[in-house]
């Protein structure tokens, strides 16, 4: 092996060429005197796992030092490449940088796993490095020779190791004192950085992204001052809200009129009721006649009276017969000749009869015009409708902006390497709030540069070698208030794209869905609102209190019109019993924390909200759907929003409607679940023995690793395999999701830092189906800080360890949670 | 332009001067009156009936006093004293039990009246079994709240600014924004 050295230098050597090598060498002599052995396997000091019954594992320790040499070299050559992009550009390139992030990230774990402090060390330093730039607190181009000069470094760490079998100190000696020369402090920095909130993989890079903001807003300048529009679109509100008033009053208007016809209706049996009592007082105070043979207070009487006792003269009258009544069709039949005949009594009943006709007139000529009250009131709440929808307009921007934004975004990201990207948009044309526009153009940004980083830097170089390009398609389509954005990309899914999607979607009242595609890649469809503050929702009652859903968050109502009571189901009742079974289902009351009776399971479901999440499986049980209604929503009162309920609406009635954001609701809810159940091992796990049948209870059950560090998934694996667990390994998060859907693992072993969706991606995912429920999780990853544990567990991690993370550790926490 | 009070330009002729300067005089008074009371209406209380006695309420804290709604609509994670939200010229509002807010006693019907109070940003309906009649009160003729009263609890001692005729005077700046923080902090804390 000695004459295989002398004629091939390590650096000459490819991947496969030491393995082959090293395969050769172990068929040859598998002794550990080997000299190839002593020059690639570090000291004993350098690799943590010596306990000797791994020895005949799979493979041996200097078969890992192989893989990690490997890896190592591959993410350094990932470096270079990144390093190079970013030395063409005079700005921040997002791809580039988040492509070196994530290989320095990688190597600074899986170094720290093997013992390599060193290495580690570099490229902690160089994480740093890359964070100072970013904050501008060191010079762009200081900082890209800074860089260099780290990669530099680590290669020679790394060529140390292979060469001589121990990791050299020297070169992180040398590259901390030329940091100084760069006037870096690193140190310094270090201890900022750990006391400051630690950056997500999520976060977007401030350059680029604010350079395209910039320009966006330029070309968003409105012709008009925008303090005249807000204050026409407030006035327009205003309009509307009239309506509310106007339309009670309208009410109050008709329950007067009805209650003036019942009125009419009681006068009306009364009028015979009168007419009779008229008629009785007529016949029986004959005495009440005087001799005259006139009713004494007839007018006719009084007049003869009056002129008797002034003349003295008694005059003759015409005899009436005494015992002559009115009718009673008399007393109504008015006869102004026939007027000495009536007396005030007759009288009475023909006002009644006459006052209650012009009440029936009048109340005709009321309905009449309160009819035509009702069609102007409609004509005048449409035209108002129509004036606050076209100064929402002036607001609006066709979708065409954000597409010629993102075009440009990627011209710039992939930069030469043009033509291996290929950009498709459709709905131009479609208007947009602008306010929302601006909201999803950062996270769509960012969602493009993850996928640009990860195309250019880590995709397979079999792919990149054939020249096949990836493709991104962006397309809108809108339906009255709501608007449904696509985005796609054909190779990979950009890590954290749905995080991001997802909170942004959230906060405008939408939603997020996935789709994966057979022939690879992934689109993402937000469902948003088109217009901020109008909403099309759900008006659905639960208990006495009725609530608005925006119909973005609903997939589909389910109705079940005999009420299932899980517990008794019959033959043919299957379909029910699948719903129950295949849906994670939550009360509203529940949620909006008024009530918290008998699970579902238990009581009948009549009427449910399927949610549209990631996954059609999680479903919101509501007392009744009452219809559909476009509402203004009005925001709340910071000290009056709740989790989840940050506006209310006012229905036709002048009732408050509180407008729910049910995704929101229930992640919150499951995170309160969660926060009392999560167990941060954060390596502090008791080291208990094993009792012998617990050791037989978990044999074969089933681990997944998820990880893309080759030597970390591989150094697992065996620990795992020799305590007897199945174990699967995957490479990325897509990966992963779709291991998930074929096997049935007991537990995940799952990294943050992936390619293809990352490991809160595929948190995000799992948590919102049912399939998984029973799957524990542990995060495993080099992410230390209290905000990434805090997040794992909000997102229903089971365990969070941190890398590297000693053997006795990692089957205490796995034995713990499959006990 | 003076009111002439019944008088036209003929009568004002007719006037001896001494007559005339008479009435001049009787009307400066009177408008001068009328200024004193514009300038008393910032102590005026309104007297609200709560289900241990009275307290008052300074008038140019409330906005409108209406009847209340049939129904309030529940918000989530409340204090017990918050019966719900209101619409209120569009805007959503918390409605306060002012009795329950004052001494934990549950006894404002829902046909009390509803005074909707306002200072700086913060809006809030308090709701009352009944109201009475304003008073003026200058602020001298308070008497500092040092004894324990039945009317309120001591926790709710900072938001009394003194005593009138026996019956608490509510310093409503000093009210409004307990409530509106007591009610934020419901949200984080239940």
């Amino acid at each position: 092996m000695d004459d295989v050295h002398s004629f091939f230098h390590q650096d000459e050597l490819s991947d496969e060429d030491l393995e082959v090598l090293r395969v050769f060498h172990t068929l040859e002599e598998p002794t550990s005197d080997d000299p190839l052995l002593q020059e690639t396997i570090p000291a004993a000091s350098i690799a943590h796992q010596t306990d000797t019954a791994q020895s005949s594992m799979l493979l041996s320790e200097d078969d890992m030092l192989v893989l990690f040499a490997t890896e190592a070299d591959e993410d350094i050559a990932m470096m270079r490449s990144a390093l190079q992009h970013l030395e063409q550009d005079d700005r921040l390139h997002a791809p580039s940088l988040k492509a070196l992030k994530r290989a320095t990230h990688k190597v600074a774990g899986t170094a720290a796993a093997i013992g390599c402090d060193s290495m580690s060390t570099i490229a902690r330093h160089m994480e740093t490095v890359i964070k100072l730039v970013e904050d501008g607190s060191v010079v762009h181009l200081t900082g890209l020779i800074a860089l260099v000069h780290s990669v530099q470094a680590l290669e020679a760490t790394l060529q140390s190791i292979v060469s001589n079998g121990y990791e050299s100190k020297n070169p992180l000696l040398e590259l901390e004192e030329e940091y100084k020369d760069f006037n870096i402090d690193i140190h310094a920095a270090q201890t900022a950085k750990s006391s400051s909130p630690e950056d997500t993989a999520t976060t977007s890079t401030p350059g680029l992204s604010q350079h395209l903001i910039d320009n966006y807003h330029t070309s968003l300048a409105l012709p008009v001052d925008l303090q005249h529009l807000n204050k026409l679109i407030e006035h327009a509100e205003k309009l509307i809200e009239l309506d509310t008033p106007i339309e009670y009053a309208q009410k109050q208007v008709e329950t007067a009129l009805d209650e003036l016809q019942v009125a009419q209706a009681r006068l009306r049996r009364l009028e015979p009721l009168l007419s009779s009592l008229s008629v009785s007082s007529n016949t029986t105070p004959n005495a009440l006649i005087d001799d005259a043979g006139y009713p004494p207070a007839s007018l006719v009487a009084r007049i003869l009276q009056e002129a008797a006792e002034r003349t003295r003269h008694i005059p003759q009258m015409r005899s009436i017969a005494p015992n002559q009544p009115l009718l009673i069709y008399e007393a109504t039949i008015w006869d102004e000749m026939e007027i000495d005949r009536f007396s005030e009594t007759n009288v009475l009943p023909h006002s009644l009869t006459e006052a209650i006709t012009d009440v029936a007139m009048a109340t005709c000529h009321l309905r009449q015009a309160l009819a035509h009250l009702k069609f102007i009131v409609a004509r005048q709440a449409s035209q108002a409708s129509a004036v606050r929808n076209q100064a929402y307009l002036l607001r609006s921007l066709p979708f065409s902006v954000l597409i010629t934004r993102l075009k440009q975004a990627i011209e710039i990201m992939v930069g030469a390497q043009r033509e291996r990207t290929q950009f498709e948009a459709s709905g131009e044309t479609i208007e947009i709030d602008q306010d929302i526009l601006e909201t999803i153009t950062d996270p769509l940004l960012e969602c493009v540069q993850l996928h640009v980083a990860e195309d250019l830097f880590f995709s397979k170089r079999s792919e990149q070698d054939t020249g096949k390009g990836s493709r991104i398609w962006l397309s809108a389509h809108a339906m009255g208030n709501e608007v449904t954005i696509k985005i796609g990309f054909s190779q990979s899914a950009s890590p954290g794209a749905i995080a991001i999607l997802q909170e942004t979607a959230h906060h405008l009242y939408g939603s997020v869905s996935l789709q994966e595609h057979a022939e690879g890649g992934i689109t993402l469809q937000l469902r948003l609102p088109r217009f901020q503050r109008m909403i099309q929702g759900l008006l659905v009652r639960v208990a006495n209190q009725c609530v608005i859903v925006p119909v973005l968050q609903v997939r589909r109502i389910h109705y079940n019109k005999r009420g299932i009571d899980k517990t008794h189901l019959q033959v043919g009742d299957s379909q029910e019993m699948s719903f129950v079974d295949t849906h994670k289902i939550y009360h509203l009351n529940a949620l909006l924390g008024f009530f918290t009776g008998n699970s579902f399971t238990e009581r009948m479901i009549q009427t449910a909200l399927v949610l549209e999440l990631d996954s059609p499986q999680i479903a919101v049980e509501v007392d009744e759907v009452l219809g559909e209604e476009e509402l203004l929503m009005k925001p709340l009162a910071t000290h009056l929003c709740r989790p989840g309920i940050t506006s209310t609406a006012i229905d036709g009635n002048g009732d408050l409607l509180l407008v729910v954001n049910l995704p929101e609701m229930i992640r919150l809810k499951e995170t309160h679940q969660q926060a009392g159940e999560i167990v941060i091992a954060a390596n502090t796990v008791n080291k208990r023995e094993m009792l012998p049948s617990q050791s037989a209870a978990h044999l074969r059950r089933k681990i997944f690793i998820a990880d893309d560090s080759v030597y970390i998934r591989q150094s697992i694996a065996m620990i795992l395999n020799h305590e007897g667990y199945e174990v699967i390994q995957v490479v990325d998060g897509l990966q992963t999701l779709e291991q998930l859907s074929k096997e049935s693992p007991d537990l995940l072993l799952l990294d943050i830092e992936m390619p293809n969706l990352n490991g809160y991606d595929v948190l995000n995912i799992i948590r919102t189906r049912q399939e998984f429920t029973g799957l524990k999780i542990v995060l495993l990853t080099s992410r230390s800080s209290e905000k990434h544990k805090r997040r794992a567990g909000e997102l229903g991690a089971h365990a969070y360890l941190t890398k590297p993370c000693s053997q006795e550790i990692l089957l205490e926490t796995i034995k713990s949670l499959l006990a | 332009m003076l009111p002439l009070n019944g008088l036209s330009t003929f009568d004002l002729e007719q006037m001896s001067d001494e007559e005339f300067w008479d009435y001049a005089r009787k009307q400066a008074d009177a408008s001068s009156r009328i200024s004193s009371q514009e300038k008393n209406y910032q102590d005026q209380y309104l007297e609200c009936e709560l289900s241990r006695g009275n307290c008052l309420i300074p008038l140019k804290t409330i906005v409108e006093v209406v009847p209340p709604p049939h129904r309030f609509t529940q918000l989530p994670v409340t204090p017990g004293w918050m019966r719900g939200l209101v619409a209120w010229r569009g805007e959503a509002i918390a409605v306060i039990d002012l009795d329950m807010y004052l001494c934990g006693v549950n006894a404002s019907p829902l046909d009390g009246m509803l005074l909707v109070t306002s200072h700086a940003d913060a809006t809030v309906g308090l709701l009352v079994p009944g109201i009475g009649l304003t008073t003026t009160v200058q602020f001298e003729q308070m008497n500092p709240s040092t004894k324990p009263s039945m009317f309120y609890t001591p926790m709710r001692a900072g938001v009394v600014r003194g005593v009138y005729a026996e019956e608490p005077v509510l310093d409503i700046l000093a009210l409004l924004p307990d409530v509106v923080q007591q009610i934020g902090m419901a949200a984080h804390y239940g």
